[in-house]
């Protein structure tokens, strides 16, 4: 061994890796990894049990519901108009898909604006919050098995201002050579590009700028199961320095107990946790969805909380944004006006109801006390 | 898990998420993929918390899961490890990009086959000793050794350890240096 070279090789690695810019602890998508690979140990557990009990007829099930195909994938020339703030198209097995960016926070016209890639209008991806100097791939997402696209994966990519042209290849496509499409959304440009894909392999790109081209390839996942594994369905897999939001919707005291509801609005998607206090008990529960657009009436989601803590039931989401305050029907009889909270933009809700009941109806005001929207949520 | 695991867990995370970065972008030589790795990494050490924080020594069994998950990687696609055919354009090449023209020694390593590299990254980066580097990658103190030597060689006869910097080039010359 040559002592200097071994001192000096020391120091280079050193000082390379010392000048890697490292994120944040991305500590609620580990945690949220985790979990998952936890529900998988869990399921895999139960599995096991069940095929030793069931034996042979198990076997034979799974192997007969093992013959699907993947789905034929095309990926259309992007129109770099971006109508509608659509910078990539195709189709999969026929049926045409579309990704695009769209504000998630209120109607166009309002001061609140959240630009996030939308597949169909569905399954939202908040852009923006790149890390400093990256290059040249700013931000970027894969969504594996989204609920309606069996067996089909997307993903997109957001690309530094100076790239020009790009060659990608995602698995079992081709080559596709295109330029990025420009979206303006929010105040904001990106360079955009989208793709989808049939099969699990390795996607490599090329990004072309006025000085010269860079090329890189990453893994692409099984489109057919979510990713990463125990991932929501219809969450998109990005980067953690996406922005987002996070506040209490709704508090109060049901039956001698309090509990309060917060939205988490963040690369985990529009997630919700009860936290409830009785009898001296407390405790809490999380029930994540898919980002979606605010719907035009109301769109909530049945919010657990914890077992053993009163038996209450919360629903928890989000609302037109006009809606100044709504009335609750709760099965029991009552009725519970609830005035939406606001962050950036996005009216949330949190009603949560008595041991036993559910919500039955509800009923939209704007400011002026008009009824705009009613129905069953 | 419980409150008080969950926060040892993410102050264990957020003390040892830059080095086991450095650590996995020193395997892969691809950020993304370090930051993944490394993900992993601590999302298994997560999900076996209670038996992670019994160990003897918690840090090398998460380095051992992410040496673990870079060869499976490593494994899974290292026919396709080779940068993509360009489209059929002509380009200059691009200095600042961040990917393929990275520091003649990062580039170097990534010429090194797998275990060397890894060997070099913990002996040189991570400063462990060859015994706590072998019980890593699952070999003996001697395999280390050697294998180092050969990686050391290599660096040497492709200049990526050459000076870069005139000055101490010519001190070291006139020390009597080897270079």
């Amino acid at each position: 061994m040559n002592p200097p070279d071994d001192q000096r090789l020391r120091q280079r690695l050193r000082e390379e890796f010392g000048a890697l810019e490292i994120s944040p602890a991305p500590v609620l998508r580990v945690t949220s990894r985790g979990q998952g690979i936890q529900a998988r140990r869990r399921a895999l557990t139960a599995g096991a049990l069940v095929l030793v009990v069931a034996g042979g007829a198990v076997t034979a099930h799974v192997t007969g519901g093992r013959t699907a195909e993947s789905p034929r994938v095309t990926v259309s020339a992007p129109n770099p108009a971006a109508p509608g703030g659509v910078f990539a198209s195709g189709t999969i097995d026929g049926k045409r898909w579309r990704l695009a960016v769209r504000n998630v926070d209120a109607d166009p016209g309002t001061p609140w604006c959240l630009p996030a890639v939308m597949l169909n209008g569905h399954f939202g991806a908040i852009v923006g919050g790149a890390s400093p100097g990256a290059f040249p791939i700013v931000n970027g997402g894969v969504l594996t098995d989204p609920p309606g696209w069996p067996g089909a994966g997307f993903g997109f990519q957001v690309w530094s201002a100076g790239v020009t042209r790009l060659a990608f290849r995602p698995p079992g496509v081709g080559l596709l050579a295109q330029h990025p499409v420009a979206v303006t959304a929010c105040g904001q440009r990106f360079l955009m590009s989208g793709y989808s894909f049939a099969r699990a392999g390795v996607l490599h790109f090329t990004a072309y700028t006025r000085h010269g081209h860079s090329s890189s390839h990453f893994p692409l996942p099984d489109p057919a199961r979510p990713w990463p594994p125990g991932q929501l369905r219809g969450l998109w897999s990005v980067g953690d320095s996406v922005p987002g939001t996070s506040g209490v919707i709704g508090s109060g005291t049901v039956g001698g107990g309090s509990w309060r509801i917060k939205q988490t609005l963040g690369p985990a998607g529009q997630c919700y946790t009860a936290v409830a206090r009785a009898r001296g008990i407390g405790g809490q529960a999380r029930e994540c969805e898919p980002i979606a657009a605010p719907p035009s009436a109301i769109s909530v989601a049945l919010v657990p909380f914890p077992d053993g803590i009163g038996g209450l039931t919360g629903y928890a989401g989000l609302v037109n944004p006009r809606t100044a305050y709504l009335h609750a029907s709760v099965s029991n009889g009552t009725t519970q006006r609830v005035v939406p909270v606001g962050f950036a933009g996005r009216a949330y809700v949190a009603i949560v109801v008595p041991p036993g009941c559910e919500l039955t109806w509800v009923r939209l005001f704007d400011a002026s006390g008009h009824l705009f929207a009613q129905g069953k949520p | 898990m419980n409150a008080t695991e969950r926060q040892q867990f993410e102050e264990f995370m957020t003390s040892r998420w830059p080095g086991l970065v450095r650590l996995a972008f020193g395997l892969t030589g691809d950020r993304w993929l370090a930051e993944d790795l490394a993900q992993t990494a601590l999302a298994s050490a997560y999900a076996s918390w209670r038996r992670v924080r019994r160990a003897d020594d918690p840090d090398a069994y998460v380095r051992r899961i992410l040496i673990n998950a870079s060869k499976s990687r490593w494994r899974r696609h290292h026919v396709s490890e080779h940068p993509a055919a360009t489209a059929p354009e002509a380009a200059l090449p691009d200095p600042t990009s961040s990917v393929d023209d990275r520091s003649a020694l990062l580039g170097a390593l990534q010429e090194l086959p797998q275990r060397q590299r890894a060997v070099v990254v913990l002996r040189y980066l991570e400063d462990l000793t060859d015994a706590q580097a072998a019980a890593l990658l699952g070999c003996s103190a001697s395999t280390v050794r050697s294998q180092a030597a050969r990686a050391l060689a290599k660096l040497r006869a492709s200049g990526a350890l050459a000076d870069t910097d005139p000055d101490d080039a010519a001190r070291r010359r006139q020390a009597g240096g080897t270079r």
